[in-house]
């Protein structure tokens, strides 16, 4: 029994030494864990070149609207209210070979994002073809007006409805129109006209399984049989009469795209220098939106945009994005990190000239907003950089 | 008899016991989170002067003459032998109110001899010359949360190859030639919030050149001297310093000449289980200059010593116990940039304590244990750094060591 005691003993006390131990390397652990306290800093101050802070104010600025087209969009947004309207373009793949005389159904279906809404519409035939990556309330491509802005239609209704819930389907008029007609919605698609106030917004043919379509109901072999066409281009075609606003107003919005062009002089900056922080701030004066959060972009100017204004060039990829909630519960400060384009202008300033920003939607298609951004005061757009300069060598 | 070992053994437990809590203290630092640093003063000159890397020798306060640094100590050596060193160390810095710790575990040196015929010895190894790790964190800039973080990594290192002469078995001369080369790397970075940063800028340095090394020594039973010589060592110096947020790189290349080095130590041993050795370093570096293009710039460093007393007792053939104590000025002041009335002349100077001993390995070697506690001060600020150096030496096939320097 001696024995189990004195080995009882001593596993006792081995147990107490990695108690010990281990309490021992927590305790050193908890006391000496790194901190980052400035100790020892002194020792690189003088090789430390500088650091600053400063904050700019645009030295010019303005604004404009633009009928940018809206095709290829996730969303198409149907309706019409006091600052709006909005109609839907749509083309599907018709075969022109197809046998009318065994159609029994030919519907129109379309699904809608929140199935809480409703619109009355109609369909009329488009009369003239389009791009989809052209189309817009003015342009029917890239190089073509419509006749009439809005998009050029023949005067038949070919459908009528309610859009209500998540999807829609209604009676499409086609096996009973002339063949003139057949065509025209065959090679130019059809508009779908807003009856009501309000603004829906209808999925595109960017996601198949809620894409518009058509579904065509015949009989083969005495049998019923059902096929889908879906779309083959869609887009929005959206009016305001917002650009018959105050032309000195800065603008951003989307849908008709409104954007502001800032111009800051970053010349003061060292070309050296690293830019630590950029962020374009503004206190946006809010007039209209369809959402809560809207998101913006930043883009760099590739020319010059007092030669060239609505015009010049700019990068097609937002060097900065924010997202802006709105109303905001704490701080309704838009806040953009431009970090990386300030960077391209102080210190490849020789090869890439600052022509100023873009402020834009991000993207244009996105629900429907507008605002202002005041021009002066403490709400004005300005530009707070910080910036270091490189430091001195060990040796020197 | 009996009780002198009881004591022995108790001894030996307690002491294995304190170097293992030890150990793992100073590990635990490391483990915590592992920011490198042999001291914040790094940033300056070409850093501190490294240890050599022995345990041994680093236990009775490095008379560098002593250790294999000087090529002439080869006096007795048998067989090929070697030596393989790291070490574990913690910095903890105070400035004001504020007070930070760092810990770095590191390789240290690798040392090799080899006896020729003739009374020869063919040697080499790795030496860390210079350390020029250091980890630095500013103040808060312009009332906002961002703050520069600089890290340093790297070091000149020393590859070296040598052969040395012994005569009458008391003397032994050697000399030996320095590849030095080495590297550092320096990462500026400019915190922003939430945890982020940009890393601003990157300064790296590498450095080469060569040197030759002789040394000498004497040693009996009763004393040993010793003594080595380095002379001028000229370093090519080649910065490149990368501006990331503006994508430029610049490319500059220095001659860097630091004047030569002496070596001295002495060493007695009374009775046969007790030593005393004293150690004195004269690095005169005042002279040290910079050169580029046609401009020669004085580097502003500064003839300094460095002196140490150590001495080694055996408890019993096997366990010797080694205690040491050494101070020194560095080569370079401390930076004092904040003081209002800003003067550069801040020496820095450094109280170390020196403690260890040996555990034999049986048929192998030892391995060799030092901790050693530094107080280093400026007027600006002030630092303890801890060294834990453990240096697996294989020697004779086992037996008593009846060498007391070299191998």
């Amino acid at each position: 029994m001696k024995v189990f005691e004195i080995l009882d003993s001593r596993l006792q006390i081995s147990r107490a030494r990695l108690t010990l131990t281990f309490a021992l390397c927590l305790l050193t652990f908890a006391l000496f864990r790194c901190n980052t306290l400035p100790v020892g800093y002194d020792q690189v101050r003088d090789r430390v070149t500088g650091a600053s802070d400063t904050t700019l104010v645009s030295d010019s600025a303005a604004s404009y609207a633009r009928y940018v087209p809206l095709g290829g969009s996730s969303m198409l947004y149907l309706g019409r209210d006091s600052a709006y309207q909005s109609r839907l373009i749509i083309r599907f793949s018709i075969p022109d070979t197809m046998v009318l005389d065994s159609i029994t159904a030919f519907q129109l279906v379309l699904h809608q994002s929140d199935s809480t809404k409703t619109m009355g519409f109609i369909c009329r035939p488009c009369s003239l073809e389009w791009q989809e990556n052209g189309v817009s309330w003015q342009m029917s491509d890239s190089f073509n007006h419509w006749l009439n802005p809005g998009g050029d239609y023949l005067p038949d209704t070919v459908a009528a409805g309610t859009i209500a819930g998540d999807s829609t389907t209604v009676d499409f008029r086609y096996v009973g129109l002339d063949s003139l007609r057949r065509a025209a919605i065959r090679n130019a698609g059809i508009i779908i006209f807003p009856q009501d106030t309000g603004i829906v917004a209808i999925h595109s043919g960017a996601t198949a399984a809620t894409a518009p379509r058509l579904r065509i109901t015949y009989t083969n072999a005495g049998k019923e049989t059902q096929r889908v066409i879906s779309d083959i281009a869609d887009a929005s075609l959206i009016d305001t009469i917002a650009t018959r606003s105050n032309p000195l107003d800065l603008l951003v919005g989307s849908g008709v795209a409104f954007r502001t062009w800032l111009w800051f002089d970053v010349g003061s900056i060292d070309s050296s220098a690293t830019i630590a922080r950029a962020d374009l701030k503004f206190r946006p004066e809010m007039k209209y939106h369809r959402a809560d959060t809207i998101t913006l972009g930043v883009s760099r100017l590739k020319e010059s945009y007092t030669q060239k204004g609505a015009n010049a060039r700019y990068e097609s990829l937002p060097s900065g994005y924010a997202s802006y909630y709105v109303p905001a519960d704490s701080d309704s400060v838009v806040r953009i990190d431009i970090r990386s384009l300030v960077q391209l202008w102080t210190s490849r300033s020789d090869t890439l000239r600052n022509f100023g920003l873009l402020i834009t939607a991000a993207p244009e298609w996105s629900p429907l907003f507008r605002f202002r951004i005041p021009r002066t005061g403490e709400n004005a757009p300005r530009l707070e950089i910080q910036y270091v300069l490189p430091p001195e060598d060990r040796f020197r | 008899m009996k009780p002198l070992q009881t004591a022995t053994c108790k001894l030996q437990t307690a002491s294995a016991s304190f170097i293992l809590h030890l150990a793992l203290c100073i590990l635990t630092f490391a483990l915590a989170r592992p920011a490198s640093a042999q001291s914040y003063f790094n940033s300056r000159g070409l850093g501190e002067i490294a240890p050599a890397g022995d345990a041994r020798i680093a236990a009775l306060g490095e008379p560098f003459a002593l250790s294999t640094l000087n090529p002439g100590i080869f006096v007795n050596l048998n067989q090929a032998s070697f030596s393989l060193s790291g070490l574990v160390a913690a910095t903890i810095g105070t400035q004001g109110e504020n007070t930070r710790v760092l810990r770095d575990v590191r390789p240290a040196t690798f040392n090799i001899a080899t006896p020729l015929p003739f009374g020869t010895r063919l040697f080499g190894g790795i030496n860390h010359k210079f350390g020029q790790d250091f980890d630095v964190w500013s103040d808060s800039l312009a009332d906002t949360a961002y703050r520069r973080h600089i890290t340093g990594r790297g070091g000149i290192y020393a590859l070296r190859a040598g052969l040395a002469k012994s005569l009458f078995d008391k003397v032994g001369i050697g000399v030996e030639y320095n590849y030095v080369i080495g590297g550092s790397r320096e990462d500026w970075r400019f915190e922003i919030p939430n945890g982020g940063y940009t890393s601003t800028d990157t300064i790296e340095v590498d450095y080469a050149g060569n040197t030759l090394k002789v040394g000498a020594s004497y040693q009996s039973r009763l004393f040993s001297l010793a003594a080595y010589y380095e002379p001028q060592l000229g370093l090519r110096v080649q910065r490149l310093k990368r501006v990331h947020g503006v994508i430029a790189d610049s490319t500059r290349t220095y001659r860097l000449s630091l004047p030569q080095s002496y070596s001295f130590a002495a060493a007695v041993n009374p009775v046969s289980r007790f030593g005393l050795n004293l150690g004195l370093t004269l690095n005169p570096w005042s002279g040290a200059t910079l050169a580029r293009n046609d401009s020669v710039l004085a580097l502003g460093y500064k003839n300094v010593w460095r002196g140490s007393f150590g001495a080694e007792y055996d408890i019993d053939s096997l366990h010797p116990v080694r205690v040491g104590y050494s101070r020194q000025t560095w080569y370079y002041d401390a930076s004092s940039y904040p003081d209002p009335g800003w003067s550069p002349v801040l020496p820095i100077t450094e109280n170390g304590i020196h403690l260890g001993t040996s555990v034999p390995i049986p048929k192998f070697g030892s391995l060799d244990i030092s901790g050693e506690l530094f107080l280093r001060n400026s007027s600006v600020m002030s630092e303890a750094a801890g060294r834990l150096t453990l240096t697996l030496a294989y020697s004779e096939a086992w037996m008593k060591r009846t060498r007391r320097w070299g191998y």
